[in-house]
């Protein structure tokens, strides 16, 4: 027989329970089911349309990963463009909202808005956009490097060691501005005595920013290092508007060849295999800082 | 009781959850159904859903289809979606025998794949029956090699309508001032693409990584007795004659303007339309641009020519054609909307539109538009020794994999010879 306090507390965990349920259920009706389905066709070969055709290969579309040497390829190049990307844009958006704070504040503001306009642009559009303006023929980027002398030079999206480079710049271009914000909400919390104290002790500019700013932004960093990090790596519309891949397959993303193999290809078991490797290469990229940031927390 | 009391809500959501997928599945399926059900239950009105790509093009059908419908009574709507989806969203129709498409707009590459897995109504038995066909319908005036296209065990699984080939354009001014004829073998094309290099812009090509490159290659192989297979239709890429079309291919790209290696077909079309390149290679669909006064910059001076050959004329063809689906429940109706749609008239009426290249040889010969359309004699005359890309299950693996060997040897000097192995090799599993 149980006692009251056991009871009651009995009946408090179901209580638990039920008030849970709805929000486990969208985990699972949105995340879990989904990815358990993916998991499921990855072990068969079929192509679309055609699920219940299968052939089950069990583990045989993810050894083929790794003897394909395509798909090698494009999982170097993906980790080139995201370790890139996010450097240029931690170091470009970190700078700036710094930047941004040694002006007057309506001049900040101003130029805040400015910057961000990118943001509010769709990345396929950020692609056609900067497609054009990588255009040898019509394009403002060879229009400036035929000022500055070096037309000749530059190889744009048209040579394959110049195409990757050329993404990267659209990228960060695109989301430079979202690091900014981060970084700038970040600035914002740290108290201002302490950078008065520090002036007082005869701090330098770089001390100050190496013993205040930047151990007071790392939490922030950690966030847009986990947000755009996975977004980096999954890049699919950018560099679809751009290269689609070429030339040469020299920006070939993970996410891109996933794409034309299960919907080029209709290989879509393979397809599937590749996004469940990206999302376990993601998981060990990323998941070190996530479990940082939650401790921390 | 109290222990069941709190997990009531949790069952009545279930409950509910799942009441509200079969209400949504079964609301899908009636919308798949609706139209031919409420064809049925008033015994005269039929509805015919027809699915197709999106574009300027499906805007122009569907303002004619109006007179079709006036004309038989029957009411036509058309599914017009993004073409990256469409195969995709036809084949989950189809194959789910939702009976939701009447009448499927169809790339040749995608026939022999839905007749092999039993989408598509063999059209033979209507062709002979005027009263679905129409008394002008002609069948002899569709271009042979086309119907050939679409004809699967000897039965026909759709009627051929918009054609598409690579075709070489160039300004007539510029190659009159440059003293250059009309290209038409490898030397020709190679010659004026230098002088015009030498003179700071060269000949536009659509070699970027895509099919476009593929389908210019194959073409200007066949053109040297080359192609993909050997007689026995066996994978054969490391071939003297595709490798010294390879070497073309690279010798050509060296002369081109810059950013062909990262152009398709239309951006070529853009340079020539906007006056930068005074020659390229172009597609059919894409010429009508060309002579729009209103958007070109060269209109009424560009000159047409099939695409340049080593040993005979040779090009590469893309047609779509409309099919009856097998679960249509009106497959005769809609076989007569796809003879109407590609009678002569409606082909025509079509050509004058939006300069529509169809699989007509009365059509394509018509005075009004040839006046219209100075493109369509090259045109007919690339039409007459083409072929399709290979419509083998696993010609999407061929088509990708020579893609990137294309891109290799147009931008990453890649070798021809090696390029071309490497293909062969990466390939020999799945082409045995």
């Amino acid at each position: 027989m149980l006692s009251n306090a056991s009871k009651s507390r009995h009946d408090g965990d179901l209580l638990a329970v039920v008030l849970i349920a709805p929000a486990a259920a969208v985990v699972i009706a949105a995340m879990l089911l989904p990815l358990v389905y993916a998991f499921t066709m990855s072990l068969f070969d079929f192509r679309p349309g055609f699920e219940t055709q299968g052939k089950f290969l069990f583990l045989q579309n993810y050894l083929r990963f790794f003897q394909d040497k395509i798909a090698l390829q494009s999982l170097l190049l993906t980790l080139v463009f995201t370790f890139s990307a996010l450097l240029l844009e931690l170091l470009l958006g970190v700078g700036f909202s710094i930047l941004l704070l040694t002006v007057p504040v309506w001049v900040a503001k101003v130029l805040r808005g400015v910057y961000c306009i990118p943001l509010l642009i769709s990345p396929i559009i950020v692609g056609l956009i900067w497609r054009y303006m990588y255009d040898p023929t019509f394009g403002i980027v060879y229009f400036i490097a035929k000022q500055v002398g070096c037309d000749q030079f530059f190889g744009g999206l048209q040579q394959p060691g110049w195409s990757m480079l050329c993404v990267v710049l659209a990228d960060v271009w695109e989301t430079t501005p979202f690091v900014m914000l981060c970084a700038t909400a970040g600035l914002a919390a740290i108290p201002g005595d302490l950078y008065e104290a520090a002036r007082i002790d005869g701090a330098g500019w770089w001390n100050r920013f190496l013993r205040i700013t930047f151990p007071s932004l790392r939490k922030v960093l950690v966030v847009v290092l986990i947000i755009r990090g996975t977004d980096a790596f999954r890049v699919f519309d950018i560099i679809y508007a751009l290269t689609n891949g070429g030339p040469a397959n020299s920006t070939l993303s993970l996410s891109i060849y996933a794409f034309k193999k299960g919907f080029e290809q209709y290989e879509m078991g393979y397809a599937m295999a590749i996004s469940i490797i990206m999302m376990v290469v993601l998981s060990l990229l990323f998941g070190p800082f996530l479990r940082r940031s939650r401790i921390r927390a | 009781m109290k222990h069941v009391i709190p997990w009531l809500p949790l069952l009545s959501t279930a409950v509910i959850s799942l009441l509200g997928c079969n209400e949504g599945l079964a609301q899908s399926q009636s919308d798949a159904k609706g139209v031919d059900e409420a064809g049925d239950k008033e015994g005269e009105k039929v509805q015919l859903v027809i699915s197709r790509w999106a574009g300027s093009h499906a805007d122009d059908q569907a303002a004619i289809l109006g007179e079709f419908e006036k004309a038989t009574g029957i009411h036509v709507r058309m599914d017009a979606i993004d073409y990256g989806q469409l195969r995709q969203k036809q084949m989950l129709n189809m194959g789910g025998k939702t009976g939701a498409y009447d009448l499927v707009f169809a790339q040749e590459v995608w026939i022999p794949e839905y007749v092999s897995s039993g989408y598509l109504h063999a059209l033979n038995d209507y062709l002979s029956n005027p009263a679905l066909t129409g008394k002008d319908f002609d069948f002899a005036d569709f271009e042979q090699s086309l119907i050939q296209t679409d004809t699967i065990d000897s039965k026909l699984y759709g009627l051929p309508t918009f054609v598409q080939t690579p075709l070489v354009v160039f300004n007539k001014d510029v190659f009159g001032r440059l003293g250059a004829q009309t290209p038409k073998t490898w030397d020709d094309t190679l010659s004026i693409a230098s002088k015009l290099h030498q003179n700071g812009t060269g000949i536009a090509l659509p070699a970027k990584e895509g099919l476009a490159a593929v389908d210019v290659w194959i073409a200007l192989a066949r053109s040297n007795n080359g192609g993909y297979f050997d007689s026995a239709g066996k994978l054969n890429l490391v071939t003297p004659e595709n490798i010294a079309t390879c070497q073309f291919w690279k010798d050509l790209v060296a002369v081109s303007m810059r950013g062909s290696t990262n152009w398709h077909f239309d951006d070529v079309n853009k340079a020539v339309q906007f006056g930068q390149a005074p020659y390229g290679i172009t597609i059919s669909g894409l010429a009508g641009q060309l002579e729009d006064p209103k958007e070109s910059k060269v209109a009424g001076k560009i000159g047409y020519a099939p695409l340049p050959f080593k040993q005979r004329p040779f090009g590469t063809l893309s047609v779509w054609s409309w099919c009856v689906t097998a679960d249509s429940k009106h497959p005769k109706e809609a076989f007569r909307l796809a003879a109407w749609l590609t009678s002569k008239q409606v082909e025509k009426a079509m050509g004058l539109k939006n300069g529509q290249v169809c699989a007509r040889k009365s059509v394509l010969a018509d005075p009004d538009l040839v006046n219209k359309a100075p493109y369509l004699p090259a045109i007919t005359e690339s039409l007459e020794n083409a072929d399709t890309e290979p419509r083998d299950k696993n010609s999407p693996k061929l088509m990708d994999a020579m893609q990137a060997a294309l891109s290799r040897i147009a931008a990453g000097g890649g070798d021809p010879k090696s390029e071309l192995e490497s293909v062969q090799q990466q390939l020999s599993n799945d082409f045995k």
